[in-house]
């Protein structure tokens, strides 16, 4: 009979697989020393995450005013000055997007509002309207905040967003044409 | 696995998953507030959650990687990786289902968005943390007789 290698060995050797309890221990010492050390290095540097902050940089955005395709057809019908900032990539911007639209991808908001002098053609208009791909798009929502900061009042995120711009047929450039 | 091609395969799979979550924690950690921002941008804590885990999670990340790369506590590291890739699954099943177009969060605040690449990739780490937290083997003295 073939014994275990455990059972063959001398009773002084003997060694017996970490049991799975003791590995959940471990997981549980190795979560809390790093967490008090990121807790750590958090406190200690330059611009530390707030934490327990309701407005904080972790606060889930808050929505912004919506505005329907349809009004926003109307709008363009009665002549009104709209600027449309396309906050999705540049990608999907490339394969189709609204005319005359301008593109801001919301993950580098900030560096295309200045490099686009956005301040200028914004306070220009009489509405911006925030695009995005649906209606459940946070990174919109926080375009907005940021723009209300920076003292545009007008904002607006597209309800729906490019799928009801185009269900709206509304003119379009790029090879979505 | 074959006993010959075991230890190197294994050895591998732990330096990858090492690395890649040495990667992830690092460049989550140099840009805490956009990680934050990327965290809530899922929705699904309330602000104090996102802040706490946007601080402690990518030390946890650096913490398993530490562990794999070096040997130490290997099933343990293999073990919480693989918790991490689990919510990590689960939070972007959430987003893709509520039709979130939002960052993954993934690597960086300029990482690719949520959709089912980012899954694929999630799972890619689920199955080989799950590999190497069945293959590795750590043993531990066994307690004498009549003890």
């Amino acid at each position: 009979m073939v014994m275990p290698a455990a059972e063959q060995t001398s009773p002084e050797h003997a060694v017996v697989p970490v049991a799975f309890s003791t590995e959940l221990l471990r997981v549980g010492v190795i979560l809390l020393a790093a967490g008090v050390l990121g807790l750590a290095t958090n406190a200690l540097s330059d611009k530390p995450v707030p934490l327990l902050s309701k407005n904080g940089p972790g606060a889930p955005p808050q929505r912004a005013r919506r505005m329907s395709a349809e009004t926003l057809k109307k709008s363009f019908e009665a002549g009104r000055p709209i600027i449309i900032l396309d906050v999705r990539s540049a990608d999907k911007f490339a394969a189709g997007h609204a005319q005359n639209a301008r593109n801001a991808p919301a993950a580098e908001f900030i560096d295309y509002y200045g490099r686009l002098n956005l301040s200028t053609l914004l306070l220009a208009a009489e509405d911006v309207v925030l695009l995005c791909e649906g209606d459940l798009c946070p990174s919109a929502d926080r375009v907005a905040k940021q723009l209300n900061e920076l003292g545009h009042k007008n904002v607006h995120v597209l309800q729906d967003g490019w799928e009801a711009y185009r269900a709206a047929g509304l003119p379009v450039e790029g090879s979505a044409r | 696995m074959s006993g010959r091609a075991r230890e190197p395969v294994l050895l591998i799979l732990r330096l990858l998953l090492g690395a890649v979550l040495f990667y992830a924690g690092m460049t989550k950690i140099k840009s805490g507030w956009q990680f934050a921002e990327a965290i809530a941008n899922y929705n699904m804590l309330p602000a104090p959650g996102n802040q706490i885990l946007a601080v402690v999670l990518p030390w946890w990340e650096i913490a398993a990687a530490a562990l794999l790369v070096f040997g130490v506590w290997t099933r343990a590291a293999s073990l919480l990786a693989l918790m991490l890739f689990t919510a990590f699954g689960i939070a972007v099943i959430s987003a893709l289902a509520r039709g979130l177009d939002i960052q993954c969060g993934c690597f960086s605040d300029a990482g690719s968005r949520v959709g089912l690449q980012t899954l694929a990739i999630d799972v890619t780490g689920i199955v080989i943390a799950a590999m190497l937290f069945v293959c590795l083997r750590e043993e531990s003295p066994a307690p004498l007789p009549g003890r």
